[in-house]
């Protein structure tokens, strides 16, 4: 080959080069969440109540055995799984039971869930129980919301007042 | 034609030539080199093998590493690491300074994805042409982790940009990682709200993606570590072509951001960069568990490729210390640092040092046996035995292969010395008469005293053939090879062998065609020799004397 056509042939390379480079650094575009869609982040992180207060298998007498300072019952460290339902319109999205984490079951119990929904008026109703002693569901939340194309719903827990929050 | 020994394929021993594994692996690389040789043949005829690209792809990684060191340290100047701020300075930089600081954002993106582009044909390039192995293994397995810096590092860089694109990215991968059960909080709750982001998690990220890439050379620095010779610089017009390519990719086409990013407005329709942003379509596909499997999986199965299947290597070269003398030219001349001087061991007062090899470093590619000055053909000993040769392929074994296939009938004798990577793998095939070979493991294993010596045993000329030109399967044979030859490198070429009579042709396994077109020219050239004149190489009957 000429020096030339060797020059041609470089230059051909280094444009088709570019040329790849160039193309899957934008391209094909990806559609995270379609236009007309909006987005639900049902997320909280909640610890259960104690399964059961005591951890403590010994005895009276066993305890009374022992020195004053050492008869302190142990107090349990595992919580319960939490159950969990979340209904948009009537139409359940989420039902599920959510269990503790940690190996001993004492840490809270994590939700991360996305929805994608349609925009427009939904009315939104979510239910907990974070107890093995009580029958049902012990914690509600309700509200009707305009969701704008692709806009972000949360659905969250407030741990200080005990309340869902969905904004 | 005759053929004395067998090319042994790759340096490794094949008795696991029935493994299922061995033969997926082993197809799969036949395809992969074939598309390699065939694009690698193309960018030879335009660029030359001095300056084919591909033949430097990790040297253009180095490169493209250092065009993001100094573009970035130039973005960094403008950027502001607040995230209330961060967003607006790169659109000053690319919308009001765009013919500097926008070249140089441009620039830093390009040269990022060009830099995955090298990194992953380097890699490909590696797996089909069966280099990963052996002694390779080290700069296989060191270049994992390197492909995760990039990606980590170039990942961090779209995020300090702030706009759609950081968001979904920030918001994605901490959607993946709290799939893993250790995690307590998720963690993907810290980006709810634009109130959750704070500038002190931004900076901490602009912390990372300064800090990572000095861990990644690091990282680079011990990937090549065990090279003799790593070609860490691209050829300088290699480098200016890329450089300029990337310039002229900036100006027609300068990195742009999405609309600056709102975690109360979820991200539509993001402008991916492929290069680094493929895993985030795996997430769209399938369940976060799956992509850690796929992830995890794919990086597991590659950094055990090296041993898969299990292999029986050809043992490591070994030193004959009642010969060695510790000359130093077999420890110049390895490629892979695998050989050293000591003190000497065996009382030996006449030298002072002695050549040391290193087992675990040694791929058996038999360059120190080519580079050792004992190799020689021409003694009287009951066992010839070079200071430094392969237990299994020493100099007695070649000699007595070429004295073997110096019996084939045949006046005007081409004798071909073959390496078992190259074109010389066809040395079998060749079916020409007055054409004999062998096959030795690198063009850099054979002694030059051996081309002499198939000469005086009667062939009428000597064609070594060693792999593609820039190319060599182990890295310095061919140069090497060609430096003897041309008596610009010890151990040299006898002064009594005419150059006419001897030929190096370096070519792929895919250059047969070559290889015969050069045969049928040099049996001519030999012929045209012995006819015109009486200066053909004086022929010693009756054997080895020298």
């Amino acid at each position: 080959m000429n020096t030339l056509g060797r020059y041609l042939g470089q230059a051909m390379a280094y444009l088709m080069f570019i040329a790849f480079v160039g193309y899957f650094s934008t391209s094909p575009s990806y559609v995270h969440v379609p236009a007309d869609m909006a987005l639900i982040k049902f997320t909280f992180s909640h610890a259960g109540k104690r399964v059961k207060e005591f951890d403590d298998t010994r005895s009276k007498e066993e305890m009374a055995n022992l020195p004053p300072q050492l008869r302190k019952k142990k107090l349990s460290r595992e919580r319960a799984s939490l159950e969990v339902e979340f209904e948009m319109d009537g139409q359940m999205l989420f039902d599920k039971t959510i269990a503790p984490r940690g190996l001993a079951r004492d840490l809270p119990s994590p939700i991360y869930e996305r929805f994608l929904v349609p925009a427009g008026t939904h009315h939104f109703k979510v239910r907990m129980r974070d107890s093995i002693h009580v029958e049902g569901f012990n914690y509600f939340g309700e509200k009707t919301m305009t969701l704008k194309p692709l806009q972000t719903m949360i659905v969250d827990f407030d741990d200080i007042r005990n309340e869902f929050v969905i904004h | 034609m005759a053929l004395c020994s067998q090319p042994r394929g790759y340096g490794l021993n094949n008795s696991h030539q029935g493994n299922f594994i061995f033969r997926f692996l082993k197809s799969i690389q036949y395809g992969g080199r074939w598309l390699f040789q065939l694009a690698e043949a193309g960018a030879n005829s335009v660029f030359g093998a001095k300056n084919n690209p591909m033949y430097y792809l990790g040297g253009l990684a180095f490169f493209f590493f250092y065009v993001l060191f100094f573009s970035g340290v130039y973005v960094y100047i403008f950027y502001d690491t607040e995230v209330s701020g961060a967003y607006a300075s790169i659109e000053y930089m690319t919308h009001e300074q765009w013919y500097l600081a926008g070249v140089m954002r441009s620039l830093h993106r390009y040269a990022s994805d060009a830099m995955v582009v090298a990194m992953v044909l380097h890699m490909m390039r590696r797996f089909f042409n069966d280099r990963y192995n052996g002694g390779r293994s080290f700069s296989w397995i060191t270049g994992m982790p390197m492909i995760w810096m990039v990606l980590i590092t170039g990942l961090l860089g779209y995020w300090l940009v702030w706009d759609e694109m950081a968001q979904f990215i920030a918001v994605r991968t901490f959607e993946w990682i709290d799939w893993l059960p250790i995690i307590a909080e998720p963690t993907a709750r810290n980006f709810l709200s634009n109130e959750h982001m704070t500038d002190t998690l931004f900076r901490l990220l602009v912390v990372t993606h300064l800090g990572l890439p000095l861990i990644m050379l690091a990282g680079m620095l011990i990937h090549i570590n065990r090279l003799h010779h790593p070609k860490v610089n691209p050829p300088r017009p290699l480098m200016i072509g890329m450089f300029m390519a990337l310039l002229v990719l900036s100006l027609v086409k300068p990195a742009l951001s999405h609309a600056p990013a709102d975690l109360g407005v979820a991200p539509s329709v993001i402008n991916f960069d492929w290069f680094y942003m493929g895993i985030y379509a795996l997430m769209g596909s399938f369940s976060m568990g799956t992509v850690w499997a796929i992830v995890v999986g794919a990086t597991v199965f590659a950094m055990l490729l090296p041993w898969l299947p299990p292999k029986k290597r050809d043992p490591a070269a070994v030193v004959d210390l009642s010969t060695c003398s510790g000359c130093n030219l077999c420890v110049l001349d390895c490629p892979y640092e695998a050989i050293r001087l000591e003190p000497r061991s065996d009382g030996n007062t006449r030298y002072t040092q002695e050549a040391r090899v290193i087992a675990d470093k040694c791929v058996s590619c038999g360059i120190c046996t080519g580079s050792c000055p004992y190799s020689v053909p021409f003694r009287h000993t009951d066992k010839l035995v070079s200071a430094i040769e392969m237990p299994h392929f020493g100099i007695q074994k070649l000699r007595n292969d070429v004295d073997e296939a110096m019996q084939q009938p045949g006046e005007q004798k081409i004798f071909v010395f073959g390496c078992s990577h190259g074109v010389g793998k066809h040395v079998t095939g060749l079916d020409k008469p007055d054409v004999v070979g062998v096959n030795v493991e690198c063009s850099g294993m054979l002694p030059p005293t051996f081309v002499d010596y198939a000469l005086r045993q009667g062939a009428a000329g000597v064609v070594v053939t060693g792999c593609r030109d820039g190319d060599c399967y182990h890295r310095l044979g061919n140069q090497f090879t060609g430096e003897r030859l041309n008596r610009e490198r010890k151990p040299e070429l006898s002064h009594k062998v005419a150059p006419e009579r001897v030929r190096f042709v370096m070519g792929a396994e895919a250059d047969k065609a070559k290889l015969d077109e050069e045969i049928e020219a040099f049996h001519s050239a030999l012929a045209k020799l012995d006819d015109g004149d009486d200066v053909r190489h004086e022929k010693e009957k009756g054997g080895t004397a020298a």
